[in-house]
């Protein structure tokens, strides 16, 4: 195990939270950025406004950290692009058809102690351990 | 005002992934490195905001009236069915390849190398072949009943 600096995630998570806190009491909505999305992506959604707003500030504002602290984002520089794809894509699939992620399942569902979220949880850990095993062996690490 | 508001919660997420680091890659492959030198940042910060995500949701749903009346979305599925468990591992699957999420993509989608851009276009093709698809993978209809064509073919 890593010996990490707990201040940042701490703090940084505590700021998340109070994000999809805010926007539970402001709006009524579960903050998961799949379902929020996908509503873009669907026509007939009649709330597209308000996510996408919420969208929108997530894209802006994390452009706008990365330009001024560009480590605090994405540093991949070494998947190949196929590779990206390929997980996009099963990301995706998987967010809709488990109804969450990261932020649905992991954050709100498990702050909320929703035992869909909590088993959820575990399995994207599970899986993704599993596949991080697995690129490992067949192409000794895809970073 | 309302779409003002959902603005300010979006940067205010942002800010917390830049923060917590969670949107880097590397910190989601430490994360997901179970059996090597596993990184506990994310675990740190998914239970420091699942915490104060909970005591936001318990503390309005309690004293600003009921969900209902307050027009409030609470999920309340709480059957651990298939669709879930099949869903939650491929996202898993996913996640492990190129350590990216969908908030952490969507906030480093701007990142100079394109790659993370990629991800998230890949990302919305496999969210729109999900509708299609999911009665075959699942034999359950999707969310908001069955389809004109699926509820013909019955």
């Amino acid at each position: 195990m890593q010996s990490i600096n707990v201040i940042p995630p701490l703090v940084g998570g505590a700021l998340v939270g109070v994000s999809a806190g805010g926007y539970w009491l402001t709006h009524g909505r579960i903050a998961g950025v799949s379902g929020l999305c996908a509503s873009l992506l669907d026509p007939t959604d009649r709330a597209r406004g308000v996510k996408a707003a919420f969208l929108a500030g997530l894209v802006l504002c994390g452009a706008l950290i990365a330009s001024m602290t560009p480590s605090a984002f994405a540093n991949t520089t070494s998947v190949p692009v196929a590779a990206v794809i390929v997980a996009g894509v099963v990301v995706g699939y998987g967010s809709r058809l488990g109804n969450g992620c990261t932020s649905g399942h992991g954050l709100c569902g498990t702050g909320r102690l929703s035992p869909r979220s909590l088993v959820a949880g575990a399995l994207f850990t599970l899986g993704g351990a599993s596949s991080l095993l697995l690129t490992n062996a067949v192409m000794g690490g895809l970073q | 005002m309302n779409r003002l508001l959902a603005f300010v919660w979006g940067s205010l997420f942002a800010l917390g992934l830049g923060i917590a680091g969670v949107a880097r890659p590397s910190t989601i492959l430490g994360h997901l490195d179970l059996f090597g030198a596993w990184d506990p940042t994310l675990l740190t910060a998914l239970c420091s905001g699942a915490f104060v995500y909970g005591i936001f949701y318990h503390a309005v749903t309690r004293f600003t009236g009921s969900a209902a009346a307050m027009q409030r979305t609470p999920p309340t599925n709480r059957k651990i069915d298939r669709p879930l468990v099949l869903g939650a591992a491929l996202f898993g699957a996913g996640w492990g390849i190129a350590g990216m999420c969908p908030g952490a993509a969507l906030a480093s989608a701007a990142h100079p190398d394109g790659r993370v851009f990629v991800f998230v276009l890949a990302m919305c093709a496999g969210m729109l072949a999900h509708g299609p698809t999911r009665a075959k993978l699942t034999r359950t209809a999707p969310r908001g009943g069955l389809s004109r064509f699926e509820a013909s073919a019955r």
